[in-house]
C-alpha cells in the first residue's frame, strides 16, 4: 500500500479557503518572531535614555518606516481575516466567507497605504 | 440531449495511477484513449478502456447515477465522482485526464483506495438516531417541523462517497483527525430533535482531533458532489459547544 | 477505533457535564485564543497610535512627529492606565501567538509525549517573555 500525495499541495487545490489559512498561519507565525524580536530589541535597549532614543533614530529612516508600514499591513490582515474566522464560529456569514477574505485583504492593503502616506507627510 | 448529440464521438484520453502490489508494487501512470459518446462521463470511460485495452484496471463503481459514492476519485486533482464528472468538461483541450485514487487514503490497487479509516470515524461519533424511550410520547409520531427538515436534509444527503475527506488539508497533515464526513454526520444528529445523544457526540467531537483541528478551509463544501456542507456543520458544532459549555446550553 | 453500542448507550452521557468537565479536551485553548484575539484587536490599534502617531504636538519642540523618545514613556507610564494597557498587550499577544505555535504542531498530529513536551517549551518560552517583559516596562518608571 502507498499513501498518495497530500491534497493540500496541489496547484489546482488552492481556492480562496486554502490561501485564507495558509496566509493567517503564515503572518501569524511570522508576527509570533516579530513579537519576540520586538521584545528583545526593546528590552537590550533600555539601559538609559541615550541609548534607546538614539535606537528609535535610527528606526526613522525610510525603509525603516516603509517596513513599519508593511508590518502594520500584516497586523491588519492578520486582525481583520481572524474576526471573519471568529465570525465564522459563531456560523455567522458562512455564505459571504469569500467575500468577507477578500475584503480583509483589501482593508489590509488600505491599512498599509495609510501608513505610508502618513509617514512621509511625518518625515 | 438530442438525438444527434450520441453519434458525435470523440478521443477519450485518461492518465490513470496504476499500483498493483501482487507485481512490483511500484506505481506508475498508464495512458488510455479510447472513442466516446460526447456525453460520456470519465466513469463510462474507464469502463470502455478496461473492456476494451486493459482487463487488469481496478475501480470501484456501481450505480453510475452519483448516489452510491464508489466512483469518488481524483480527476485533475481534484476530489469527485467519476460518474458526475463528463469526460470532455474535465478535458475541454483534448489533453488526458489524470485519474488518481482518493488522496488521504492508503491504496489497495490502482484506483480503490481502503476506506475503513474513513467509515470508522463515522461509526466513531454515533451516527444513528438515539431517542431515549422514557422522554419519548409512548404512541404517535416524533414531529420534526418543515425547516428544521430541510436544514437537515442537506446533511442527510451524504452518501458517504469520501471526496470531502480527500479534499480536506487538515486529514492530509494529520490523518486522525475526524474529518468533514463524520463531523458533517455527528452535526445532523445533534441537530434533530428526535435525537437525545447530543451531549455523547458533542463530547466525542469537542476534542483536538476533532472540531478544533477545522480551520473553515472549505475544500470539503467544494468539492462534495451532492451539495453538502460540512464546514457549516462544523461551525454550527463547534458553536454548540461554545454555549453549552458556558451554560448558555438548551 | 470500530465502535459498536446500543441505542441505551449512548443516550446516557459518558463525559460529566461540569463546567470544568471542558479541561483537556482542548477547547479552553481555542476559546482563549478567540478571546485574547479579539483583546489584540481593541489593544494594538491603541499601541501602534500610542508610538508612532504620537507627538504631533511636540513638532516645534525639535522632536519629530511620531517619534516617541524615552522621556515621553516615562511620562505616559505615570498614569496607571498605560500599564494596565501595555500589561494586558504583552500576555494576550504571548499568548496568542504561542498558542498559534501550538496549534500549528498540533495539526500536523502531535499528540502524547510530543504535545506535552511541546506546550512544555512554549509556556517556558511565554513566561520568560513575559518576565522579560515586565522588567523592560518597569525600566520606563522614574
Amino acid at each position: 500500500m502507498y499513501k498518495p500525495a497530500d491534497a493540500q499541495f496541489q496547484a489546482k487545490a488552492m481556492r480562496t479557503g486554502t490561501a485564507a489559512w495558509a496566509l493567517q498561519r503564515l503572518s501569524g507565525l511570522f508576527l509570533t518572531i516579530y513579537l519576540i524580536t520586538h521584545l528583545i530589541v526593546i528590552g537590550t535597549v533600555v539601559r538609559g535614555e541615550g541609548s534607546f532614543d538614539s535606537m528609535l533614530e535610527n528606526f526613522e529612516s525610510t525603509p525603516f518606516l516603509v517596513l513599519d508600514a508593511g508590518l502594520v499591513g500584516v497586523v491588519a490582515f492578520h486582525g481583520l481575516n481572524g474576526l471573519r474566522l471568529i465570525l465564522l464560529d459563531f456560523a455567522v456569514g458562512l455564505k459571504y466567507q469569500k467575500a468577507l477574505f477578500w475584503a480583509s485583504w483589501v482593508m489590509a492593503v488600505g491599512v498599509f497605504a495609510a501608513m505610508v502616506v502618513a509617514a512621509r507627510n511625518l518625515l | 440531449m438530442g438525438a444527434g448529440e450520441e453519434s458525435v464521438l470523440v478521443e477519450a484520453k485518461i492518465r490513470v495511477r496504476r499500483y498493483d502490489p501482487s507485481s512490483d508494487g511500484v506505481a506508475r501512470y498508464q495512458t488510455y484513449s479510447v472513442e466516446m459518446p460526447q456525453s460520456a462521463t470519465v466513469l463510462d470511460t474507464l469502463l470502455a478502456a478496461r473492456e476494451r485495452l486493459d482487463g487488469s484496471l481496478a475501480f470501484r463503481c456501481a450505480c453510475r447515477s452519483a448516489i452510491c459514492g464508489s466512483c469518488a476519485m481524483r480527476v485533475n486533482g481534484q476530489s469527485r465522482l467519476a460518474c458526475k464528472t463528463k469526460i470532455i468538461q474535465a478535458s475541454p483541450n483534448g489533453r488526458p485526464v489524470t485519474l488518481e485514487p482518493l488522496a488521504n487514503l492508503l491504496v489497495f490497487k490502482d484506483l480503490v483506495a481502503d476506506m475503513a479509516p474513513f467509515y470508522d470515524k463515522i461509526r466513531a461519533i454515533v451516527p444513528w438516531l438515539a431517542a431515549d424511550p422514557a422522554k419519548r410520547p409512548a404512541i404517535g409520531e416524533y414531529i420534526v417541523d418543515a425547516s428544521r427538515s430541510t436544514k437537515l436534509s442537506q446533511f442527510a444527503a451524504c452518501i458517504q462517497c469520501g471526496a470531502c475527506y480527500s479534499a480536506c488539508p487538515v486529514v492530509a497533515i494529520d490523518d486522525r483527525y475526524l474529518g468533514p464526513a463524520a463531523l458533517a454526520k455527528a452535526y445532523r444528529y445533534c441537530h434533530d430533535p428526535r435525537d437525545d445523544a447530543q451531549a455523547e457526540r458533542l463530547s466525542r467531537v469537542a476534542q483536538e482531533r476533532g472540531l478544533w483541528r477545522c480551520h473553515t478551509i472549505f475544500s470539503c463544501a467544494e468539492w462534495c458532489p451532492k451539495g453538502v456542507n460540512p464546514t457549516e456543520a462544523i461551525q454550527n458544532l463547534k458553536k454548540l459547544t461554545m454555549l453549552k459549555r458556558l451554560g448558555f446550553g438548551h | 477505533m470500530t465502535q459498536t453500542m446500543d441505542a441505551q448507550q449512548a443516550v446516557t452521557p459518558v463525559t460529566p457535564t461540569t463546567p470544568w468537565s471542558f479541561l483537556g479536551s482542548g477547547f479552553l485553548a481555542w476559546l482563549l485564543q478567540r478571546v485574547t484575539a479579539i483583546g489584540l484587536v481593541v489593544l494594538l490599534p491603541i499601541h501602534i497610535v500610542i508610538n508612532h502617531l504620537a507627538n504631533i504636538s511636540k513638532v516645534e519642540e525639535g522632536i519629530l512627529p511620531g517619534l516617541v523618545v524615552f522621556s515621553d514613556v516615562v511620562e505616559r507610564f505615570e498614569s496607571p492606565v498605560y500599564w494596565v494597557v501595555d500589561v494586558l498587550l504583552l500576555s494576550f499577544a504571548l499568548y496568542h501567538g504561542l498558542n498559534g505555535v501550538r496549534n500549528v504542531a498540533m495539526d500536523y498530529g502531535l499528540r502524547g509525549a510530543g504535545e506535552k513536551v511541546v506546550t512544555g517549551a512554549l509556556s517556558l518560552v511565554g513566561l520568560a517573555a513575559f518576565a522579560f517583559g515586565i522588567a523592560t516596562l518597569a525600566a520606563f518608571i522614574d
